[in-house]
């Protein structure tokens, strides 16, 4: 079987890919914003922006207000 | 069917992904046998034929909402007509696999694990498929989700690697061995775009079929292009017959400078994957044909069974060749 490591070792990447899939924890997935993917996944996932701008709460967690903070939180300061 | 609904992206990411499969098999082979160095004036033609008869083909379909090909076929011509289309397709899908397992499993074998045993590689393949399969297409499609973009990646980084190696006079004459075979006899050649035909079958379980329809398309059109392009410029048209892997030939080919080289092993790490998702999704489809054809309710029951035939035939087919 030492022959066939390489094989193992993708057999292995895709069994993991979809069990992880269609894993779910409290009924949201496992690999949500990427599998299955949603609208901004790259926004506050991969690339994280400042807290401040962080306006929106995580869709795929169907939460009952979408909006976390107003669109200018930080009054003090101009645009922001 | 199973109830399972399934996005654009997840849509247009699978059909990709099964679109490359052909190609990184002997499908551009047989399309040089066929036309020889008009293979790629062959693919362009197709590609304007293509979306002519898929237009006409999906905007027929479109009307009919909620139905797949099998309910289309009952409405059509009742009860014989849809045993008919649907037996039809369980075996073509399931020679589509078995055909291609062999030859894959033949390809890797030679390249990679020569002194391993074959019968391995069909357990391996056997329990891969059958897990999947138990699993359901929520997962198969959701893992090709997150591999085609590597697999994008993967053929614009050989696309930008290799361009410069193309020899456009590879490309001449420009109508292939004859005329006369390239129009007529070669417009009923679509089976570049063999995935798109699966829509017929998962339409219902797509939330936005139209852009899913239109983005796989665009998507499978591209991969072909491109990768015929590199193909067929690269290796001159007598010697090209002889690639029996052809995607494999042309990773190969990559390096840059003395550090950067056998980039090859790389890719066929993404190859193995997109062949199980390949085979997973081929087999789980079979499996649902059928036992929406004969009302198995419980078709979990049948799916160690249709493993067990893809990867047996499979090595039937390995003893022929």
């Amino acid at each position: 079987m030492a022959h066939l490591d390489f094989l193992e070792l993708h057999f292995g990447i895709f069994l993991h890919l979809t069990i992880l899939t269609t894993t779910t924890s409290f009924g949201v997935p496992y690999l949500t914003p990427f599998a299955p993917s949603r609208k901004g996944a790259f926004k506050d996932d991969i690339f994280i922006s400042p807290l401040w701008k962080q306006e929106q709460r995580p869709i795929f967690l169907k939460p009952k207000n979408k909006i976390r903070e107003p669109k200018i939180s930080r009054k003090w300061i101009k645009g922001g | 069917m199973q109830n399972v609904k399934i996005s654009a992206l997840e849509c247009i990411s699978t059909l990709g992904i099964v679109a490359v499969i052909p190609s990184l098999l002997t499908g551009p082979t047989f399309t040089i046998q066929s036309f020889g160095t008009g293979s790629i004036m062959h693919i362009i033609y197709m590609i304007i034929i293509g979306t002519l008869f898929f237009s006409l083909l999906f905007g027929l379909f479109l009307k009919f909402k909620g139905m797949d090909i099998i309910d289309i076929s009952e409405v059509a011509g009742g009860k014989f007509l849809k045993y008919f289309t649907g037996i039809t397709i369980v075996i073509y899908l399931m020679l589509t696999i078995i055909l291609a397992l062999s030859e894959f499993t033949e390809n890797i074998r030679n390249i990679l694990f020569e002194n391993a045993p074959t019968e391995y590689f069909y357990l391996i393949f056997y329990v891969g498929i059958l897990i999947s399969v138990l699993i359901g297409i929520r997962g198969i499609f959701r893992a090709s989700t997150i591999l085609a973009p590597v697999i994008i990646l993967g053929v614009i980084f050989i696309f930008f690697s290799l361009y410069s190696d193309i020899d456009i006079t590879n490309f001449t004459p420009i109508f292939g061995n004859s005329i006369n075979e390239f129009f007529i006899p070669g417009s009923f050649r679509l089976e570049m775009f063999e995935s798109i035909f699966l829509i017929l079958l998962i339409g219902p379980q797509i939330k936005h079929i139209k852009k899913a329809t239109i983005g796989s398309y665009i998507l499978i059109s591209l991969f072909t292009l491109i990768i015929a392009l590199l193909l067929f410029g690269i290796f001159p048209y007598p010697s090209s017959l002889e690639n029996y892997f052809p995607l494999f030939e042309l990773n190969r080919l990559i390096s840059f400078g003395r550090f950067v080289q056998r980039v090859e092993s790389f890719y066929i790490l993404i190859w193995l994957i997109a062949m199980y998702i390949y085979i997973s999704l081929g087999t789980s489809y079979a499996v649902q044909t059928f036992s929406k054809l004969f009302n198995i309710k419980y078709s979990n029951r049948i799916i160690p069974l249709f493993c067990i035939l893809v990867v047996l035939r499979s090595t039937i087919f390995r003893i022929i060749y």
